[in-house]
């Protein structure tokens, strides 16, 4: 007797994944894998355009080495991109101190978790710039500080009155400045924190009172690890944010070297900058995963 | 414990409530300060004569009130119909969007087929690639595609449109990681209920979805119409006629540069920095107004606990 062979019902299940999955592979596989391949052969390259075309002269390593060797302001963009890295902590523990006061109950907290979201809607794109006081359009007005986020210079200048030391003053009003940056790059993150938790069962808590902990014991025996899973999350996000963000230095740089037209030299620069944030991402990674614990998972 | 050493207890912790109430509270204004100044800020430069700029006296209350900044941003920026262009933009690849990586979400979430853990991390650098790399690729592509086959590709919404339904749109990643997390946290009850009933897996999604999943929807969708509102590079490279919003925002600078008043003079630099503000208010002025009338729905459903974790 023939035996056919069956696919049992499991297998079946298992593979309609591909199909649910199917329009994104397809997307990964010609708008991603080919681009990206692309884009490492063209930063080998030298690129001309002719005739709706482009023509591709190989040359090698030199791209690279201009980076490197010749290029004044590579190095320093480069760099300091990866120096705003170091918000990344304060965001993270600044949203989550604001995750935690919306996450009680008082009066308009429905209107205070709407507010903190607005920066997500407002910092992203065309009007950052113009309310950030862009160099594009700070020539605009005619070398005026065309900042209105952060026009401190009067504060500065009652601190001195105050008597306050010129280091000390320029100190604090360096920090509310960043307060002010980091508050508008938190928007995200305190709607994740927000929802993690919100997420944590009350009876965790009740528990924990019966057995007579104390509110600092609970956040760091409860809330803590129960939120682990989306602070590391929020950290990369906020890593890729910082690094990819709208007014990270390294992406102007790579939108003048496409504006002038020098699509080799804007794909090294890219590839380079994604080795080393995936290089730095996976460290990160693997530290912190070490720590996450799953609800349940 | 004596009733007189309980009042006290009870009243210490009463207190210790409202100083807490009142501490969070001024914590709170002076963080929500940060955020609502700048709103506030646009609001009152716009409706401000250029006169009043450089007047020190004048910091939120001015002395005049003029809607002409509005008007001359609304001219320079053919408000009207390039709104409705955006907005069909916006609102099209955030749909397709939203359903494909919907799909993607799900097929990662509960469907345990070889290779799951590797494509979803694929799915994960996706994000992390600057745009620049694959943007150009693409369009060279386009152009080639184009070329070979007659059929206009670029400067027409094919690009865009094609980049949503396949699951590459503005950030696709993260809401493809959102709907993983969203499926996750579902109980698997109710798909076993549809497929004991004689569902297929494509109609147990459709069931359990849109029964379930509206506050992942809405989440996701406020997100990606705000991206793709804000969005100025992809669009300008792939679709370029269609100048939306933002573009026009962005543009209204040199064109009041190059122009003169209803009176005939050429603009000042402070009257183009208010006007351009101006402009700010009135391109954030329907997304805030979307997000005025979602919000409550919003702010629910982030507490909804199904989304992250």
């Amino acid at each position: 007797m023939k035996q056919t062979k069956n696919i049992s019902y499991e297998m079946r299940k298992r593979k309609f994944g591909y199909v649910f999955i199917g329009p994104w592979l397809l997307g990964f596989a010609l708008l991603f894998l080919i681009p990206f391949i692309t884009s490492v052969v063209y930063s080998f390259c030298n690129i001309e355009i002719a005739a709706g075309d482009l023509i591709l002269n190989n040359i090698g390593f030199d791209n690279y080495k201009r980076m490197f060797l010749e290029d004044t302001d590579f190095l320093p963009s480069f760099t300091s991109s990866l120096k705003n890295l170091i918000e990344v902590p304060f965001i993270i523990m600044l949203s989550f101190f604001i995750a935690i006061l919306l996450n009680q109950e008082f009066y308009g907290k429905t209107f205070a978790r709407a507010i903190f979201f607005l920066p997500v809607i407002m910092m992203s794109g065309p009007v950052s710039w113009i309310l950030g006081g862009d160099p594009f359009f700070a020539a605009v007005t005619g070398g005026e500080k065309a900042s209105t986020l952060a026009e401190f210079t009067s504060a500065q200048d009652l601190l001195q009155i105050l008597g306050l030391d010129n280091v000390m003053t320029s100190f604090i009003v360096n920090m509310t400045a960043q307060l002010f940056t980091l508050v508008w790059s938190s928007g995200i993150q305190i709607l994740i924190f927000l929802s993690g938790l919100q997420s944590i069962p009350k009876t965790y808590y009740e528990v924990a009172r019966v057995e007579g902990a104390t509110p600092w014991e609970e956040f760091w025996k409860i809330t803590f690890p129960t939120v682990s899973p989306m602070m590391m999350v929020n950290v990369f996000y906020t890593m890729i944010d910082v690094l990819l963000g709208f007014s990270s230095p390294m992406l102007n740089k790579l939108k003048n070297a496409i504006y002038d037209v020098e699509y080799g030299y804007a794909a090294a620069m890219s590839l380079l900058c994604f080795i080393v944030w995936a290089i730095i991402i996976l460290i990160v990674f693997k530290l912190i995963s070490r720590y996450v614990k799953y609800l349940g998972d | 414990m004596s009733n007189k050493k309980m009042i006290n207890q009870k009243n210490l912790i009463r207190f210790k409530n409202a100083l807490w109430s009142i501490c969070r509270a001024l914590l709170l204004i002076g963080l929500a300060y940060i955020v609502l100044y700048t709103i506030v800020y646009i609001i009152v430069v716009s409706v401000r004569d250029q006169s009043e700029m450089m007047d020190p006296t004048v910091v939120w209350i001015t002395h005049t009130f003029t809607l002409e900044n509005l008007k001359y941003a609304v001219e320079y920026m053919t408000y009207w119909a390039t709104l409705g262009r955006t907005a069909l933009i916006s609102v099209s690849c955030t749909l397709l969007q939203c359903m494909t990586c919907a799909f993607a979400g799900y097929g990662f979430a509960r469907f345990n087929f070889k290779g799951k853990n590797i494509l979803f991390v694929c799915a994960i650098i996706t994000l992390l690639v600057p745009t620049q790399i694959t943007m150009l690729p693409q369009f060279i592509n386009y152009v080639r595609v184009e070329n070979v086959s007659g059929v206009p590709m670029i400067d027409t919404p094919i690009p865009l449109i094609l980049n949503a339904v396949l699951g590459m749109g503005l950030r696709s990643g993260l809401f493809i990681y959102l709907f993983r997390q969203f499926f996750k946290n579902m109980p698997k009850e109710l798909e076993e209920a549809a497929y004991i009933d004689g569902c297929g897996p494509m109609s147990a999604f459709f069931r359990v979805i849109f029964g379930n999943a509206k506050s992942i929807f809405l989440v996701v969708f406020l997100l990606s119409i705000v991206w793709y509102w804000n969005d100025y590079y992809t669009v300008s490279m792939f679709y370029s006629s269609a100048q939306p919003l933002s573009v026009t925002l962005q543009n209204m600078h040199s064109m009041l540069a190059i122009s003169h008043t209803n009176e005939g003079l050429p603009f000042t630099n402070t009257h183009i920095m208010i006007i351009l503000k101006s402009g700010c208010l009135i391109f954030l002025l329907p997304i805030l107004l979307l997000y005025a009338i979602l919000q409550k729905r919003f702010t629910q459903s982030i507490t909804d606990s199904a989304i992250v974790g």
